[in-house]
């Protein structure tokens, strides 16, 4: 009878197995190695086609530790419905990697022991699930490309594009060499476009509604300081009406008790 | 015996901070000290090493206990304490004028043993702030050098004003010590209008910001133990002298 223990530490067996023979059955080693067609198992050829799960070192390795498929607790019942089969669905990036815990095979129904192992040797894979350099670009030009409609609205010159941070750089840009002086001075005129951007006054057509209300007479002045010598409101010393309200009423109450009490 | 109340009805304003450090910095004078936790949330009971008791003054003014059931020693040498408690929330047909009544008779029996009493009070306006007006010497108002500080400190002397003109004409304000101050330009501003606007009642020393001063709870030590000769305990020891010196001679009463 298949318990949740056992199935746990079948789970735990086969992560350990699965990764040392990651090398000969993985499907990104089937990939590197120059395999021919009639090598590669049949289940990794069908994979290979949509997005490719290494279902078939799974599957192999869950033969060999001869985990029930039928998984006792652990087999959803019928009335459950089954993952899509495909890789990619709404809501979810065709970039992004296979859909852990769904089956490989739509024929085979979900197995948790194999969507476990799905699920470490895509942990063991960096690439899976990570945006690629082609989705940084794209943002990064939805990025500027907002950037500059905001720099519209304000009606101030386009700026450049602010210079990418380290993070969004590409594989081998961090080999880039050291700024020159020409770059140097591109980068000091767009901070001084920038500042001028800013400090251009906005049109009155395309000021935003909410500072509207600034006032006729132009934007308030910044906030004053009391000066050396200058006192303070007087509202800052005032005690609130109920703390007098609330002394004389205890007061009172103290003094009827004590004359009750004689 | 003189009776201290320490007392600002704004949170976070040092009273439980100043009273534990003041008491700590008193009985280093070699004065006896006893504090009296009235705040229900019992910070300076957890303090000084203790925790909140089953039995308060209230049951104490009524004559079914003796003091010695109600002290306890503390993590501070020369140092006692009279715990928070839970009957100090007045339930069922017990009132807060009652509860209140009780408090300010319980001080009134306490035998003269110690030569300072030092109060720590809840930050509200309410009997547990205001009974001890009635029943003590002496008033200290800690504030936080900020602007946000000034409404309470007004509060306290409106509440000190009605107390002497009804129930305790004795009662006086000591002092106001500004605490958690920092080399900031607001901060010296805030100082700057409380002189200003009370005069010398603002002690000369203030307390500075310190985050020593912020650890010594977690120890149940006062800042004088914790951290002796940290800058906060220094300071915390010239309010104190600043304040004996205000008392005048203390055996004398």
């Amino acid at each position: 009878m298949g318990t949740r223990r056992d199935a746990g530490r079948l789970t735990a067996n086969h992560t350990r197995s699965s990764s040392r023979r990651l090398q000969c059955c993985g499907a990104r080693t089937h990939r590197a190695a120059p395999l021919s067609s009639d090598r590669v198992p049949a289940a990794c050829r069908v994979e290979k086609e949509s997005i490719p799960p290494p279902a078939s070192s799974s599957e192999d390795c869950v033969r060999q530790l001869q985990v029930p498929r039928d998984g006792g607790q652990t087999e959803p019942s019928p009335a459950e419905p089954r993952a899509a089969p495909t890789a990619s669905g709404p809501g979810r990036s065709p970039l992004s990697g296979p859909h852990l815990g769904a089956p490989a095979h739509g024929s085979e129904g979900p197995r948790r022991p194999r969507a476990s192992v799905l699920g470490f040797l895509a942990r063991l894979i960096p690439t899976r699930g990570a945006l690629g350099p082609a989705k940084d670009a794209e943002f990064d030009a939805s990025e500027r490309e907002a950037y500059r409609s905001a720099l519209e609205v304000w009606g101030g010159p386009p700026l450049a594009p602010a210079p990418l941070k380290p993070s969004r750089l590409l594989p081998g840009a961090r080999s880039l060499p050291a700024p020159t002086t020409e770059s140097r001075d591109a980068a000091d005129a767009s901070r001084a476009d920038r500042r001028s951007a800013w400090a251009a006054p906005p049109r009155p057509d395309a000021e935003p509604a909410i500072l509207a209300g600034a006032g006729p007479e132009g934007p308030s002045p910044s906030p004053r300081r009391l000066r050396p010598g200058e006192t303070a409101p007087d509202s800052l010393f005032q005690a609130p009406t109920s703390v007098s309200l609330t002394a004389d009423d205890f007061f009172d109450g103290l003094i009827r008790r004590v004359e009750g009490d004689r | 015996m003189r009776t201290i109340a320490f007392s600002n009805n704004k949170g976070g304003s040092c009273k439980t901070t100043t009273t534990v450090s003041l008491a700590s910095a008193l009985a280093e004078r070699g004065l006896r000290v006893l504090v009296v936790d009235l705040d229900p949330q019992g910070s300076a009971t957890t303090w000084l090493g203790n925790h909140e008791s089953s039995l308060s003054l209230v049951e104490f003014a009524s004559g079914g206990i003796r003091v010695s059931e109600l002290v306890r020693t503390t993590t501070a040498p020369g140092v006692e304490l009279i715990p928070t408690s839970p009957s100090l929330v007045p339930s069922g047909e017990q009132s807060e004028n009652g509860t209140g009544l009780a408090i300010v008779r319980a001080f009134r029996r306490l035998p003269d043993y110690w030569d300072l009493v030092v109060v720590d009070t809840p930050p509200t306006t309410g009997y547990l702030s205001l009974a001890p007006l009635v029943a003590s010497d002496f008033v200290v108002i800690p504030v936080e050098a900020h602007a946000l500080a000034m409404p309470g400190v007004a509060s306290v002397i409106a509440s000190i004003e009605r107390a002497r003109q009804r129930v305790n004409p004795s009662v006086q304000l000591l002092g106001i010590v500004a605490c958690r101050v920092n080399p900031t330009s607001h901060v010296r501003d805030v100082v700057g209008q409380l002189r200003a606007r009370f005069g010398s009642v603002v002690l000369e020393h203030t307390v500075r910001d310190a985050i020593r001063i912020a650890e010594a709870p977690a120890l149940s030590l006062p800042i004088t133990r914790y951290a002796p000769a940290s800058g906060v305990a220094s300071d915390y020891r010239a309010v104190a002298a600043e304040l004996l010196d205000r008392l005048g001679d203390i055996s004398s009463t």
